[in-house]
């Protein structure tokens, strides 16, 4: 009699040994999909957060690169910025602090294989509706390079090619943009755009988001224009250096240093490049223009506080 | 007992269901998206093109403000007016 009770509870265990082993494998699978898709939240550009907009501006950068630990070695060691790491699913992003403020995100992605790329800077410039952006831009000859989408915390967000090809990104900020301030030393300072037909592109920036322009003598004979709103200089629209043969139109970021001079020299120490050496711009500073060792394009800048005029604001 | 089991077994089922429905749903709207409709910030620039190469007097960066639009450039809409100088970036120290 015990014995069959035995056999009977066996028999009944091995029966509901495979609906619960499926079951327990399905719920497994099924929070490992939950926490894969889980979305990606990026930290607020404004902590804490900012009731400013200020459309026209530009207001945030990601560095796209193949090597997020060989990128912030780099810009560590050359301007001091620290990194908190994000991970989410197969992602792997850093945000850059200097002195605990964002700066900046970079972004690991493998380079297509097969595929010749170059790493950039991405430049995302706040626009109030990114919908509304995204038509005008496609109203006025630019390309949807990414549909507009919406990251937790961060805001909407969609990337977008000029009529000239120079690819940028329009960001509608969740906790507003942040003040008009003088940048740091290590802080994006200046950002500008070169392309091959300036009155073009300066068309299509002015559609999307209302510039004054001013067009500024220069020495070379070519068109360098000017990008402002509610009274600031936000960026440039240049042509290109004479030569335009391989050239590419793209959006250059700038990184405010105290010299140029020395920030170039440690950036061949770490690995980079020099593009262009330091020289004197129109403001009495010096820049030079820098590839990290992945080589993605960049600005440095020399803003002496005396550089500019104090506006009573 | 068996009434128990078989409503465990029935919700962990439909548990799981949902958080798959859940993934595949969601999987295109991270940061991520190899799909290229979702938005993605893994833009490569093409390869092959020269950065740089610029002239001594190319100049790129802001004005110090008092620069004046050169004669006869070319007006766009809502231009800045000529008589205007072209404004320079924010000097506003932070904490001030």
């Amino acid at each position: 009699m015990n014995i069959g009770y035995q056999c009977a509870r066996q028999s009944l265990r091995q029966r509901r040994w495979l609906p619960q082993s499926l079951c327990a494998l399905l719920l497994h699978a099924g929070c490992a999909a939950a926490v894969m898709a889980a979305p990606l939240e990026l930290p607020p550009l404004s902590e804490p957060a900012s009731a400013e907009h200020h459309p026209g501006k530009v207001i945030w950068v990601d560095l796209v690169t193949p090597d997020l630990a060989g990128a912030e070695r780099f810009y560590s060691g050359l301007f001091g910025w620290t990194f908190r790491d994000i991970h989410a699913a197969d992602i792997d992003y850093a945000v850059a602090l200097l002195d605990g403020r964002p700066v900046g995100g970079l972004l690991q992605r493998a380079v297509p294989s097969g595929e010749h790329r170059q790493p950039a800077w991405l430049t995302f410039i706040a626009a109030s509706d990114v919908d509304a952006a995204t038509r005008t831009a496609l109203a006025h000859g630019g390309r949807v390079v990414f549909q507009p989408k919406t990251i937790s915390q961060r805001g909407r967000q969609a990337v977008l090619a000029d009529p000239d090809g120079a690819v940028f990104a329009v960001l509608a900020s969740d906790s507003g943009d942040p003040p008009d301030y003088l940048a740091a030393p290590g802080e994006w300072i200046w950002s500008a755009q070169v392309g091959r037909d300036p009155d073009a592109d300066v068309a299509f920036y002015q559609a999307l988001f209302g510039y004054d322009v001013f067009e500024l003598p220069s020495a070379d004979g070519l068109k360098h224009v000017i990008l402002s709103t509610y009274g600031y200089a936000r960026a440039s629209v240049n042509a290109f250096p004479a030569d335009k043969s391989r050239r590419h139109p793209h959006w250059l970021n700038f990184v405010r240093v105290l010299s140029a001079t020395d920030v170039a020299a440690k950036a061949v120490a770490l690995g980079g490049r020099v593009l262009v050496e330091p020289h004197t711009d129109r403001h009495g500073g010096q820049v030079a223009l820098i590839a990290d060792p992945a080589g993605a394009p960049f600005g440095v800048m020399e803003w002496s506080d005396n550089d500019g005029k104090e506006e009573a604001k | 007992m068996n009434l128990v089991l078989r409503h465990w077994r029935v919700s962990a089922f439909g548990y799981s269901l949902l958080m798959i429905l859940y993934g595949c749903v969601v999987a295109g709207g991270g940061y991520d998206g190899d799909g290229g409709a979702a938005y993605v910030g893994g833009y490569y620039e093409p390869s092959g093109y020269v950065y740089g190469g610029w002239s001594p007097g190319y100049h790129v960066g802001p004005p110090r403000g008092g620069e004046r639009p050169p004669e006869g450039s070319s007006h766009h809409d809502r231009s800045g007016p000529s008589s205007h100088p072209a404004p320079s970036i924010p000097t506003r120290h932070r904490g001030r």
